[in-house]
């Protein structure tokens, strides 16, 4: 009956079909459908009211069967002995057991055959219908090699990146290398150029050195490609701006070709011409120093003129300012406006004493003094007002209380 | 077609004295004398098998699962293909008349229902037994990954897993198979070597069916060359399919039932029963929102003391 293993055969039909390329849609959906409910649905203990007439069965086979003196050669039957359960989930598994099976029972039964001195094997020159038509078969040879192309091409595409990767690699490794080899022969005349500096050539040294500026400076030379004071645009290299003045005759005309050549193109690139270099950017020849130095001095002097009127004024708004907004501090002006009328006596004292600068610095006071005269003097007035108001005001309340 | 028939009614009538000569302390028994009339030729003593086989499918069928019909066909020389039959519960007198009408003496009947379901009738004319088969897995020979090729009418090499031998019912299947799979020895139509091979084998109670060529290397016909056995190859030719058996009945067609599968489920039902589970979904989904709404209807919130502190 076979009770022992489970039945799961459809989810593994499902996967099995899943693989299959040539499937359709709707079949796979169907199968997938019949698994998802298997899980569930297949039954698990066998029913009890299912049927099971052994003797009957047993008796139909009676009836059926062929007579015992049928011989092998009318069956062609092979029992294959299956070595282990089979997982019927492991497609490949499964499939392996049939062909083993297969396999196993070919080899006998052509052993059979053998001994019985049958012909039993097709001969090279037997031609006749196949099951599957020609058509078919081409078919079958074409999605093969289509298939063996698609593998050849996924290894060479395979390769190929491989080999990029090394390749860089290599690349990567010979750079370093070169490296090495440079700063190993920077090294070496180094290393030479100390020893001959001990050893004491004294005569030779300035050769020696010479030479090894030659040979050592090289690797640290710049490359002709780009020359200082040269923008990247100039096709000339700079030689355009030095042969500005020509010279007579044949070389003039040449010249001046090549000026032009410079200036407005003779292959090469013209994209860059324009821009500046931090060279270029340094260079104040095109300015002429006699334009600029002058025209410097004289905003700077008007400058100073402009701010020796502003000043003064400034300053009295500033007092008038502050004298609007306290009496008390208007005080201690008036206090201030003492003091100061002191200190002009006492400069006036001084005088006698006093150099050129001071005698200079009193001037220009005194210069400042005549504007600032009325300008006190209508603050006098107007502080003795408002004092006076304030007198009469405080009295008032006085006189109240 | 007139010749044909001549020629099996001249063989029959030989066939049935011998029979009945043969065994008749069976028949008596059972009391089948005359029904019998497939199998034996023994006038000397000598077996001679003269299975035919009717195979034909119903109405509505798949076309993958025709294909697959087709590809039997092309298997067994010794069959004869019908017109589709219409799939009614009456169908199977219908096909009994129709095998009688054919003489032959088995039947193949390929039953599709609702486009989806193959189901494999196996079935010995008269009075023998029949078989019915949930059909799973089908492949067609036509598909490209099966690349073997062979000769049309050869006879087949049968391979069966020792399994079969396990119980009564599996026997009869087997008895069953060789005798509608196996080309009988010099058939008219088939052709005198062995290129391709049979397995069937029982796997999770299931029977697989493959169908391999055999590639050997040889020089002469009736010998395989030295280390050939061993350079065997097979490549595989279709089709590919895996038998459920659900019943086996005692009559050709119907008759009591004699085995039933006790781990068969249909395949409707398993249908039916997703189906329902799908349904289940969202019942359950509708169930546990009134659910939740009783729930924080019976258990209201507090009022929250702070839920109007920022409204003013």
């Amino acid at each position: 009956m076979g009770l022992a293993h489970k039945e799961s055969t459809f989810s593994d039909e499902d996967g099995f079909e899943d693989e299959d390329v040539s499937e359709l849609n709707e079949e796979v959906s169907e199968s997938e459908s019949d698994s998802e409910g298997e899980e569930d649905v297949k039954l698990a203990e066998p029913s009890k009211q299912a049927v099971y007439n052994r003797d009957g069965l047993e008796e139909k086979l009676q009836d059926i069967s062929w007579p015992e003196n049928a011989g092998w050669i009318h069956k062609l039957t092979i029992d294959i002995d299956q070595e282990q359960e089979v997982d019927v989930n492991d497609d490949l598994k499964r499939e392996a057991s049939f062909y083993t099976q297969a396999l196993e029972g070919t080899r006998r039964a052509f052993e059979k055959l053998q001994s019985m001195g049958l012909p039993f094997l097709r001969p090279a020159d037997y031609y006749a219908e196949m099951v599957k038509s020609d058509a078919h078969m081409e078919k079958v040879k074409r999605r093969l090699l289509s298939e063996q192309k698609e593998i050849e091409e996924a290894a060479e595409r395979k390769k190929a990146r491989e080999a990029k990767k090394l390749a860089k690699e290599i690349q990567v490794q010979k750079t370093k290398e070169r490296a090495k080899q440079k700063k190993e022969e920077i090294e070496s005349v180094k290393k030479w150029r100390k020893q001959r500096q001990q050893s004491g050539f004294a005569g030779e040294v300035d050769k020696g050195e010479l030479d090894l500026a030659f040979e050592g400076g090289k690797s640290f030379e710049r490359s002709n490609k780009k020359r200082p004071g040269v923008s990247p645009g100039d096709r000339s290299g700079g030689k355009a701006r030095k042969s500005g003045g020509g010279d007579g005759g044949k070389g003039k005309k040449k010249k001046n070709r090549d000026f032009r050549n410079s200036k407005f193109g003779f292959g090469g690139k013209k994209s860059m011409k324009k821009q500046n270099t931090s060279d270029t950017t340094d260079d104040l020849r095109g300015f002429s120093k006699s334009d600029g130095a002058g025209n410097k001095r004289r905003k700077s002097s008007s400058f100073d003129q402009e701010s020796e009127e502003h000043a003064p004024v400034l300053s009295i708004n500033s007092y008038a300012y502050s004298n609007k907004q306290e009496t008390i501090s208007i005080h201690s002006f008036d206090g201030n406006k003492k003091s100061m009328a002191a200190r002009e006596l006492s400069n006036d004292l001084q005088e006698e004493h006093a150099d050129d600068q001071e005698e200079e610095r009193n001037f220009e006071n005194s210069e400042s003094k005549d504007d600032d005269d009325e300008l006190r003097r209508r603050f006098e007035e107007f502080i003795e007002k408002v004092n006076r108001g304030w007198k009469e005001e405080k009295l008032r309340t006085y006189g109240l209380v | 077609m007139g010749k044909k028939r001549k020629h099996t009614e001249i063989i029959e009538p030989t066939k049935k004295d011998d029979s009945v000569t043969e065994e008749r302390p069976k028949r008596t028994l059972l009391g089948w004398k005359d029904k019998i009339e497939m199998k034996e030729t023994e006038a000397p003593g000598v077996f001679r098998n003269k299975e035919k086989v009717l195979v034909t499918c119903s109405r509505r069928i798949n076309f993958r699962y025709r294909h697959l019909m087709l590809n039997v066909v092309s298997l067994l020389p010794h069959c004869k293909k019908d017109n589709k039959v219409e799939a009614k519960s009456s169908k199977g007198a219908t096909l009994n008349e129709l095998v009688e009408l054919k003489s032959c003496s088995s039947c193949l009947f390929f039953e599709c229902r609702k486009h989806k379901d193959l189901y494999l009738w196996m079935a010995k004319s008269p009075n023998g037994p029949s078989v019915k088969f949930l059909v799973n897995a089908v492949h067609t020979m036509e598909e490209l990954k099966l690349t073997g090729n062979h000769l049309k009418a050869s006879r087949p090499l049968l391979t069966f897993s020792s399994n079969f031998g396990k119980d009564a019912h599996w026997k009869l299947i087997k008895e069953m198979i060789i005798q509608i799979f196996g080309t009988p020895k010099e058939h008219r139509k088939s052709k005198p070597y062995h290129d391709h091979v049979f397995v069937f084998s029982i796997v999770d109670d299931h029977i697989w069916f493959r169908n391999y060529q055999i590639t050997v290397p040889h020089n002469e016909s009736d010998k395989v060359a030295r280390g050939g056995l061993d350079k065997m190859t097979l490549v595989e030719v279709g089709p590919r399919f895996c038998l459920n058996p659900i019943k086996i009945f005692g009559g050709s067609f119907g008759g009591p039932t004699l085995y039933e599968n006790p781990f068969y489920v249909s395949p409707n039902q398993i249908r039916a029963l997703e189906k329902k589970n799908k349904a289940g979904k969202y019942a359950k989904k509708v169930k546990a929102k009134t659910r939740r709404k009783m729930h924080e209807l019976s258990n209201p919130l507090e009022p929250d003391e702070f839920a109007d502190m920022w409204k003013e």
